[in-house]
């Protein structure tokens, strides 16, 4: 009995220190997988980061993101600086195809939790991702395509 | 205010019929008696005006300082105001004056949640539940908590238990339907969903899903299921994957492999949006 009034006391302390509240609606996960399909790791590392702190996910979940992110940019140099890039092309472009796209399920899943809080217990209104993502797609084809080229330099 | 006024205001409030109440109150309304504020302030807050909830609370606690049911209405409208520590104040307040209200530990529950301590939600609400097992607000909460924590099943249960205390509760009705919808069974989410839209027409999120869900039922949206059911990242390493197998076979068999693709990515870009339009 006393264990269990210890308990009661304990949970009406005052916890809740802050506010939940984004400024800006996040987007929809399921949108972010184009990201990464047609914009490769840049792309899917920005939004998921940008799209977490919208979520209102915590410094670490958000910290966790731009790790995979690394990883991933990590696995795509050392697979372009490993195979002759003139003869496999189309392998390191389906492999950062692929990349990308496990990266996608790495960072939706970071992201599956609070976007559910936020579906239930939040706003659950959504942005549009046309804008974002198209912008990141752009940059993040761009900076893959320079940075593959930059190794391709850097070994001749 | 003489208690038939009362009563009768009360259960226009019950009834949902707000508007109506303040009216009601308005005929004999006693500004010493906090109940008089208290029923003033649960009707404002069912028309969603929060700030003069709260201010009509505020002066029923002026009367009567150690009213929960003021503290209660004030915390429910801070947090509607997503002011949750201000919200947490409230409910703590209500709950040093009576711990064992199961009402005032499920609101405490849902301030938490909102909050993201789903733990110590789902303890106040093991509390709440234990101390009054079939209460329907301490039920309906729960079903809440734990869809947002992600926990389907348990959200379903508690759902399906709420509705058989009160087979006209639309809170069930919603979650019971997002569930089901949600793991493709879209024939019992329309079952759920209508029903909620008929018990409560203005709540427009869940008018939202009952179409949401239409439009999933429509033969055209079939080929687009397992989309729905299974996200989109496997349905494409799925078909991705298909598409690079073919190339093993015949060219034919590769062409149409690359067609049947090129089609189906159309027909779930063009289909939805076309249907929702011809749906509205």
């Amino acid at each position: 009995m006393t264990q269990t009034m210890d308990d009661l006391d304990e949970l009406l302390q005052p916890t809740v220190t802050e506010t939940r509240r984004p400024a800006q609606r996040p987007w929809h996960l399921q949108s972010q997988f184009w990201v990464a399909f047609f914009g490769g790791f840049p792309a899917i590392t920005l939004i998921a980061y940008l799209n977490a702190g919208r979520l209102g996910a915590s410094r670490r979940k958000q910290n966790l993101i731009l790790l995979s992110g690394l990883v991933a940019a990590i696995v795509f140099v050392a697979m372009v600086a490993l195979l002759e890039v003139a003869e496999h092309k189309r392998t390191i472009r389906i492999a950062g195809r692929l990349l990308s796209v496990v990266l996608y399920l790495v960072v939706a899943a970071i992201q599956r939790n609070d976007d559910r809080h936020y579906q239930t217990l939040g706003a659950g209104q959504y942005a549009s991702l046309w804008g974002p993502g198209l912008a990141a797609i752009l940059g993040g084809a761009v900076l893959m395509m320079l940075i593959g080229a930059g190794i391709v330099l850097l070994g001749s | 205010m003489s208690d038939a006024n009362f009563q009768a205001a009360r259960h226009l409030v019950a009834l949902n019929r707000p508007q109506e109440a303040l009216r009601k109150l308005g005929e004999n309304f006693d500004p010493e008696d906090a109940w008089d504020w208290w029923l003033r302030a649960l009707a404002l807050l069912q028309m969603d005006r929060g700030s003069e909830a709260i201010d009509a609370a505020q002066r029923g606690l002026a009367v009567d300082p150690e009213m929960p049911d003021l503290l209660w209405i004030v915390a429910r409208a801070r947090m509607e105001q997503n002011d949750l520590v201000r919200a947490e104040e409230a409910i703590l307040a209500a709950l040093r004056l009576d711990a064992e209200d199961p009402d005032n530990l499920a609101l405490y529950a849902l301030i938490v949640a909102r909050a993201g301590q789903i733990e110590k939600a789902r303890k106040l609400i093991d509390r709440a539940r234990g101390i009054d097992p079939e209460n329907a607000r301490a039920l309906r909460i729960q079903s809440v908590i734990e869809l947002a924590a992600g926990n389907d099943r348990e959200a379903l249960l508690r759902s399906r238990e709420l509705l058989a205390l009160d087979p006209e509760d639309v809170q069930a009705h919603h979650v019971a339907g997002s569930v089901l919808q949600e793991r493709g069974d879209f024939d019992r989410a329309d079952s759920h969903l209508r029903s909620a839209v008929v018990i409560d027409p203005a709540r427009h999120d869940i008018a939202d899903a009952a179409r949401e869900n239409i439009l999933w039922r429509h033969p055209l949206m079939w080929p687009l299921r397992p989309v729905q059911r299974f996200g989109i990242a496997p349905v494409w390493i799925t078909g991705v994957g298909i598409l690079y197998a073919s190339k093993f076979g015949p060219e034919w068999l590769s062409w149409t492999a690359v067609w049947t693709w090129v089609t189906y990515c159309v027909y779930s870009w063009v289909v939805p949006p076309v249907l929702r339009r011809f749906m509205r």
